[in-house]
């Protein structure tokens, strides 16, 4: 058997790839979403950026085991460089997130080589160094990033040349899900190819997977490069939406929450990504809407229940309650 | 003695800065099936360990068909056809079985030969790491190993903890590789089984070589045996 029919069967072998449904699913969310709250297409494009940022997170965190705390070093360069491209070279939105992932590909990759040779608490302070390194110097080169007051002056272009962005918000809110959707398909390939399977190995055993001739650190630069890519797209994304960057966008409380997000749905099987940021940043809207000064209440008594009863996170519920069912009868 | 295969020279290493083996040398041919034996402790495990390039080398020499070496990392030793089936196995738990053999596949090598090797991997290769027995854990860690097309295989302890009728088949599988061409280094702690196995037998203690023989001359005289491992080898 060939090496890539030996690929072929294992990817038809992995949950994940076996089936297109959840992809179907996410589209007829998108659709139904889109009908019925047609004066929320701003805070769901919200939540589809964040889905795109915290699936990017997945890849490293759940499929690879790199716990970092600076996630948002990418998001935030990202951001910077679609805005200033939109600034200064073109307002074209497609070549905008290309310059989005480039720049968060290249801080991912600049930042990965000293970070993936750490590990554990070493790892988590040194990435969030590394982000508070990048947010003084976003506030301090007030010529460029327009400092404190954040960077404004983005207007886009339509996208192709055909989908002008409109003030209600819908090209923005298809935008943002064909970025989604064109991720998502691809990380799924991406995941159950033998490069998706040597993270999960590393996950499992980093010194078993350098025994059996895999490169971990060049495998795991790697992986936080494409991470980093797909984080800058979604800043990028964030950028061309809302039209401003601020300094906010490298701030520690982003990246914690993404974590947050991806421990709620569950990590390393990316539509948990989508779940959590789905329940988080819902229950914060409505929660924050209800009572403006207290709603973290509601997120930290919803993550402490999850997290107790649910350890695999939101996307193992439907199995645990097959269990229980199953331990009733 | 044919080709050399691989080639320890005075070799120290053990973890961090302490120091397991001591000018410890060793050559072995191709295609040889080499036994090394010893207490528990006396730096057995760390002689594959730092052939594999995963202890700390502090000086010596090791070369792989005249090659040196020393520096390079457990991945490029590994790709130059070393392989290790450790004696913990290190199953990735959350792959599938054929997931494990993907995993480990170089240089075109194919997960049907593994299978036909193993072919309770094959009724099997849905099933996750977690799932296996102990002898199918061994026989994926050995399956695994063979999918980087190792020219020497290094086995840590094989056969430890397993049924009998388990370890008769591995060491079919271990002769099958032999035929195969494959360089063996076998660890074992079972005395009789090396004898049986190996052509030739390596006696370890305090990380350095004190006896090397071949089996024959082992098996005509037990007792020589008997004085550097300080017990009666099963007859």
């Amino acid at each position: 058997m060939s090496r890539e029919s030996t690929i072929d069967n294992v990817r038809t072998s992995l949950p994940i790839a076996k089936t297109h449904w959840p992809l179907v699913f996410l589209t007829l969310g998108a659709c139904a979403a889109f009908l019925l709250f047609p004066y929320d297409l701003g805070f769901m494009t919200r939540i589809l950026i964040m889905m795109v940022f915290v699936i990017s997170f997945d890849l490293i965190l759940g499929y690879a085991g790199i716990a970092t705390l600076g996630h948002a070093a990418m998001y935030g360069c990202g951001a910077y460089a679609a805005g200033l491209f939109a600034v200064h070279i073109s307002p074209d939105p497609l070549l905008g997130l290309a310059s989005g992932a480039a720049m968060g590909a290249l801080i991912a990759f600049v930042s990965g080589l000293l970070l993936m040779r750490a590990h554990g608490l070493s790892l988590l302070m040194l990435s969030i160094a590394v982000t508070m390194v990048l947010q003084e110097i976003a506030s301090k080169a007030r010529d460029v990033t327009g400092g404190a007051d954040g960077l404004t002056g983005i207007s886009m272009g339509p996208i192709l040349g055909v989908f002008e962005f409109d003030f209600i918000g819908k090209t923005a809110y298809w935008y943002a899900f064909c970025a989604l959707f064109v991720i998502l398909a691809l990380l799924r390939i991406l995941v159950a190819s033998p490069f998706g399977l040597a993270l999960r190995g590393i996950k499992d055993s980093s010194s078993r997977m350098r025994a059996i001739g895999t490169p971990v650190y060049w495998r795991k630069v790697t992986a936080y490069v494409i991470a980093g890519a797909i984080a800058g797209i979604a800043g990028a994304l964030s950028a061309q939406i809302t039209s401003l960057v601020s300094v906010e966008v490298f701030n520690f409380a982003l990246s914690a929450e993404v974590m947050v997000m991806l421990v709620l749905g569950g990590s390393g099987r990316l539509y948990g990504a989508l779940i959590g940021t789905l329940v988080f940043m819902t229950v914060h809207h409505v929660a924050a809407s209800i009572d403006p000064f207290n709603w973290l209440f509601a997120i930290g008594f919803m993550v402490l229940g999850i997290v107790f009863f649910l350890p695999d996170g939101l996307i193992s519920l439907p199995k645990r309650i097959r269990r229980m069912i199953g331990a009733v009868r | 003695m044919p080709e050399t295969m691989l080639e320890m020279d005075s070799v120290v290493a053990g973890y961090g800065d302490t120091h397991i083996l001591h000018h410890l040398s060793l050559k072995i041919g191709k295609g040889e099936r080499v036994a090394i034996v010893g207490r528990n402790g006396v730096g057995k495990t760390t002689t594959l360990a730092t052939v594999m390039g995963l202890t700390r080398q502090h000086s010596g020499a090791i070369r792989l068909k005249g090659e040196l070496i020393d520096r390079l990392p457990p991945y490029k030793r590994s790709r130059l056809g070393i392989g290790l089936v450790p004696q913990t196995r290190d199953i990735f738990p959350s792959l599938s079985v054929e997931e494990n053999l993907v995993a480990g596949v170089r240089n075109g090598s194919s997960i049907d030969e593994a299978y036909d090797l193993f072919p309770r991997l094959k009724e099997r290769r849905r099933n996750g790491g977690r799932q296996l027995s102990g002898g199918e854990q061994q026989m994926l860690a050995i399956a695994r190993t063979l999918m980087g097309k190792p020219d020497i295989v290094l086995l840590d302890e094989p056969l430890e903890g397993l049924a009998p009728v388990i370890c008769e088949m591995l060491v079919e599988v271990f002769h099958e590789l032999s035929r195969r061409g494959h360089t063996i280094i076998l660890v074992e702690q079972h005395t009789a089984l090396a004898l049986e196995f190996a052509d030739r037998i390596l006696v370890v203690e305090q990380g350095a070589i004190v006896l090397e023989a071949s089996a024959g001359e082992l098996k005509a005289n037990r007792a020589m045996l008997d004085r550097h491992l300080g017990i009666a080898v099963a007859h």
